[in-house]
């Protein structure tokens, strides 16, 4: 099971950082969600082998509400309790598109290197 | 985005039930739930600090914005500042020269001397043309004083001085300008004031 404890870190490489944000917008466009919900997503959709350091995901939440790639409001629960729900905002979906693309070329270069080695790493 | 303690401390909270609840769900007793949900978490305490320096520290676009314009504000201020002394100094230095052009000795206000005496004649002759002889005179005998003034020069100032005195009433005085501007003459070498010279002996209140 992956743990992706490390990818809020704030020492943690730019890629990292990027991939947990990119992963957090990517959830949002399916609807708001408050913190918890977006990290049971992310391991859920993932079949458990991408997991969310759950603690580190609110820094990163709330850098991105700063930076208005997300909107917060505090709603109520299906269970009756207070919450905040995020949702993406036009920034934030064109900042995805960005991490989308730099991701995707990022993956190609490194499937393209571990080709030329021959799978026998 | 400000930092509230209590908006923070009611998200988390909202975090530690719902994972609870689910540990629970899947048959774990609430105490043995609640443990996980901590364990999954992390450090509280940790998470709250890094959450409050994202809400309090500054944008670094704004920080930049900030710097560019208190630097821009600093530049203009220092060269407004500079541009008001030099300003000012200039402004100085011509009163000082327009007020007594004996005192212009040194410094700047020696390129403007021959520019001065001109000024006080000039400004002497519309004294004299408007009626106000007393000033006129004034204006002549800062221009015969200064010490940067020309022979020709001179022997305008007291062409200006004979004529405000004849305007006076002032015939001896009238005369005695007169002399002193014929004298002015060889070293003036001016044809023209020497013919004005002669024209005005002619006349009635120089005599």
């Amino acid at each position: 099971m992956g743990d992706l404890g490390p990818v809020s870190n704030t020492r943690a490489p730019e890629i990292l950082r990027g991939t947990l944000d990119m992963m957090v917008l990517h959830m949002l466009c399916g609807g708001p969600s408050h913190g918890y919900g977006i990290a049971r997503r992310i391991q859920a959709t993932s079949n458990d082998v991408l997991r969310i350091e759950e603690g580190s995901l609110y820094p990163a939440l709330h850098r991105m509400e700063k930076r208005e790639l997300v909107a917060a409001t505090w709603d109520t629960t299906d269970t009756g309790r207070r919450a905040k729900f995020y949702t993406i905002t036009r920034k934030g979906r064109a900042r995805l598109r960005r991490y989308t693309h730099d991701w995707d070329v990022a993956s190609a270069a490194v499937r393209r290197v571990l080709r030329a080695q021959g799978g026998h790493a | 985005m400000s930092w509230s303690e209590g908006a923070f401390r009611d998200e988390i909270e909202h975090h530690l039930e719902a994972s609870t609840l689910d540990g629970m769900r899947q048959g774990l007793d609430e105490a043995t739930a609640r443990t996980r949900a901590s364990e999954r978490f992390g450090d509280v305490a940790d998470v709250r600090r890094r959450c409050r320096r994202v809400a309090l520290v500054p944008r670094r676009a704004v920080v930049v914005s900030l710097g560019l314009l208190a630097g821009g504000v600093l530049i203009m201020s220092l060269v407004l500042a500079s541009t008001l002394r030099e300003l000012a100094a200039v402004r100085a230095r011509l009163d000082t020269a327009l007020a007594n052009p004996s005192l212009v000795q040194t410094g700047a206000t020696v390129q403007a001397p021959r520019h001065t005496v001109a000024a006080l004649l000039d400004e002497a002759r519309r004294a004299n043309r408007g009626g106000d002889w007393s000033r006129a005179l004034v204006l002549a005998e800062r221009a015969v004083r200064a010490p940067e003034a020309t022979d020709a020069q001179r022997c305008v100032a007291f062409l200006s001085k004979a004529h405000a005195h004849r305007c006076l009433a002032q015939p001896r005085e009238a005369r005695a300008a007169l002399t002193a501007a014929e004298a002015e003459l060889p070293a003036a070498r001016r044809p023209d004031l020497a013919h004005r010279i002669a024209r005005l002996s002619a006349r009635p209140g120089y005599r």
